[in-house]
């Protein structure tokens, strides 16, 4: 079986069918991280098609030092934070009219709020450093970049203190939840 | 060449520094283009693993054909699958990414107005207070008038999208904006794509294909462009440029907002003062060459601008213990490491930039120095490459706070940095420090005492680990020891980690505290030899470069 560089060697040299063959071989992952990140299948195989589609089209600007897969899931992932960046400016108008015509019912408030708490707490547990990227990332909703300038960091060393954040919070939050999904806990 | 803080990284991605060193070397992965590339890897590295966390979810098997037929327009081969409950707002946006699709990687996207849950906005800014307002330098540029206002909106659908001010430094260009429906309500749900086009109808955004966000800022939005990695000089910078604000989308309508604002760079070039300098080299007796450049003074930044280069005769064989994290060893294993390094950096010096008055405005000294003897002041950092290297030649810019005003001004070299071998050996009985400390000295005039020794077994995913207590007074102009190294009663070497806090005396000579941490190690040692291959000395140099701002 041919390996990634050499597929995307053919399909830059016009050989488009090939692609579905990368499609096949990462639709799986590319799909269950989205899945995770946005909560919903129907939305997460739309995300999917749009991220395959973008890749395609980008191709010309892989550079084959890289490993391929390192690379689509770095576009993977930036297209779903930008999805995720647009959905939280339009869910916060959403939720004040809900508030307006349909309050919440005390035991969906309760959930949400005890929720919150530990969240919370699993915030507050993290180091300063990696509280600060994690709050301006999931909580503001800032890119890497925004991030990275305001913290005078690179934007690799911000994800770095992403993930870093995400595996400690997991930490926590299996302690206190049993291992509540942190992806789960941000989709409030 | 590789840099010298390569392995450090392995350890950073691992969670295995004292905060401090992670943030240490992550301030110098500002500077060092080689440790982005490690970096960079590590991130990959750090994604391959998050992307195979889960159990994959079946994926429908028509997936990969309607990615097809969607890339290369066949009959569509839509299935029965049911279609998200996408709101209009998103099917909007299905329509932003096709036709923005083609100028992907042309343009620069830019997603403005940042929203905060209402949830958990209160106690997010309750907990944690984040400073929101620009830095020092882009207020100083807003009090030098570096700031227009425009009267520029354009209305399409109802929808109305008014630029309001421009901040144009020969640093970056801010710009303040509204967007609004013909109620007056404003709307956060947009985003747009920016060019910076010159006369010649180049657009400078084109090439890095970056994405660029804003957020809201108080009553209005606001968006910020660095130019600094963009163009290599203020001279540099073209006079006429014209920012186009490409809104793609504005709660999910397309339309045409599109406004085009012209950025006169000449004031601000007029206000960013240049100080070229002509032979301007310092030769050190030890072979380092450094060449001052220039230094540029802009009401948001100032920036110094050297050339470094280093004989091939300074470059030495070191040997370091390491731990090496690969396939087979997930877990780390301690192993040695032979490298080829120079001993000296244009990066390992010290500076100063100093007034009339003596006082000094800027300083500048050695990354990785302990923080309780490096002299830094007015110290900005700012996004973008900070060294590059080009042939034999290193070329640094170093980014201060703004000077300002009319000023006679000197620039210090005062240090210059060296790494020297060394094979010094201290052999102890961990079990004996506990009930008496050992001290040693060695041929650098440094001398160490090794104090209360502890050893934690194996448990959960740690390996064991032991922890010594060291203090000590380094020899003279010794500055610091970077790496170290043990060797157990089998000959087995371990690397070794000292994360001290230092002072100097009156005298000078610099006086260390620390623990000295040996990770992984697996049994209790009955023996140990402390071992370090290399040290940091500081040359003083008095080198005056007088320059004036005029």
């Amino acid at each position: 079986m041919p390996d990634d560089r050499e597929l995307i060697e053919q399909i830059l040299a016009g050989n488009h069918q090939l692609y579905s063959q990368i499609i096949d071989r990462y639709k799986g992952k590319i799909v269950t991280y989205l899945y995770k990140m946005i909560g919903n299948m129907p939305d997460a195989q739309d995300l999917a098609q749009d991220v395959f589609t973008k890749t395609f089209y980008l191709l010309k600007d892989y550079r084959p030092e890289h490993k391929f897969s390192s690379w689509l899931y770095r576009i993977a992932s930036n297209h779903c934070l930008d999805e995720i960046r647009r959905r939280k400016r339009t869910e916060q108008t959403a939720i004040v009219e809900e508030q307006i015509v349909d309050p919440e019912t005390p035991e969906t408030t309760l959930l949400k709020k005890e929720r919150d708490a530990q969240l919370e707490r699993s915030i507050m547990l993290l180091d300063e450093e990696y509280r600060e990227v994690f709050v301006l990332h999931y909580l503001k909703r800032l890119s890497y970049r925004e991030i990275s300038e305001r913290l005078s960091l690179t934007e690799s060393a911000v994800q770095m203190r992403l993930f870093r954040a995400r595996k400690e919070m997991k930490k926590s939050l299996m302690k206190t939840m049993g291992g509540g999904d942190i992806y789960d806990m941000l989709h409030v | 060449m590789t840099c010298f803080m390569f392995n450090q990284w392995k350890l950073y991605a691992n969670g295995e520094l004292p905060p401090a060193e992670s943030k240490g070397l992550e301030q110098h992965a500002v500077e060092c283009p080689q440790c982005q590339i490690k970096l960079q890897e590590w991130v990959d590295y750090m994604l391959e693993e998050e992307f195979s966390a889960y159990p994959e979810v079946p994926v429908p098997d028509t997936f990969t054909d309607e990615v097809m037929s969607k890339l290369f327009e066949e009959v569509p081969v839509r299935t029965a699958r049911k279609r998200s409950s996408r709101t209009r707002r998103q099917r909007g946006w299905d329509i932003v990414k096709k036709t923005g699709l083609v100028v992907a990687g042309l343009t620069a996207l830019v997603v403005t107005g940042t929203a905060v849950s209402p949830t958990f906005a209160n106690y997010v800014n309750s907990l944690f207070q984040i400073e929101k307002d620009a830095d020092s330098g882009m207020k100083n540029a807003v009090n030098k008038g570096l700031v227009q206002k425009l009267e520029q909106k354009i209305t399409d659908q109802g929808i109305t999208f008014e630029a309001k001010e421009l901040m144009a430094d020969s640093m970056r260009i801010a710009i303040i904006f509204d967007m609004y429906d013909q109620n007056g309500k404003q709307i956060e749900d947009h985003s747009m794509k920016l060019q910076l086009i010159d006369s010649n109808g180049k657009d400078w955004l084109a090439e890095d294909g970056r994405e660029e966000s804003g957020s809201s800022h108080g009553q209005f939005f606001i968006t910020e462009l660095s130019l600094n990695d963009i163009f290599e000089s203020a001279e540099a910078t073209p006079d006429q440029l014209t920012l186009k604000i490409v809104p793609t989308d504005i709660e999910g309508k397309t339309g045409k907002w599109e406004l085009e604002i012209p950025v006169d760079m000449k004031k601000a070039k007029e206000a960013t003062k240049t100080v070229a300098f002509k032979d301007a080299v310092y030769q050190s007796p030890q072979g380092l060459e450094l060449k001052l450049k220039q230094i540029e003074f802009s009401p948001s930044a100032t920036r110094v601008m050297l050339d470094s280069t280093v004989p091939k005769s300074a470059y030495v064989e070191f040997e370091r213990a390491v731990l090496m994290y690969d396939k087979d060893h997930p877990e780390g294993v301690h192993i040695t490491n032979k490298k080829v390094e120079p001993t000296l950096s244009g990066g390992d010096i010290a500076y100063e930039i100093t007034n009339e008055k003596g006082e000094v405005v800027a300083a500048r000294d050695m990354f990785g120095l302990d923080k309780g003897i490096a002299k830094k002041k007015n110290v900005l950092y700012v996004s973008g490459l900070s060294s590059k290297q080009e042939g034999d030649i290193t070329k640094w810019w170093h980014t201060f706070g703004p000077l300002q005003g009319e000023q006679k001004l000197k620039f210090q070299l005062q240090k210059v940095y060296e790494n020297k071998l060394a094979s010094p050996k201290f052999d102890l009985i961990p079990e004996d420090l506990n009930k008496k400390a050992a001290t040693f000295k060695d041929e650098t005039g440094s001398s160490f005492t090794f104090s209360s020794f502890s050893w934690t077994p194996a448990s959960g995913e740690e390996k064991g680990k032991a922890v010594i207590i060291v203090e000590g007074t380094l020899g003279k102009d010794v500055v610091s020891i970077r790496y170290w190294y043990v060797k157990d009663e089998n000959g087995k070497t371990y690397y070794a980690t000292l994360n001290p806090e230092s002072t100097r005396d009156k005298d000078g000579r610099v006086h260390f505290k620390g623990e000295l941490v040996i990770p992984k190690l697996e049994q209790a040692p009955k023996r140990l030899t402390i071992c370090y291959p290399e040290y940091t000395v500081e040359h003083h140099v008095n080198w005056e470069v007088p320059f004036e701002i005029k």
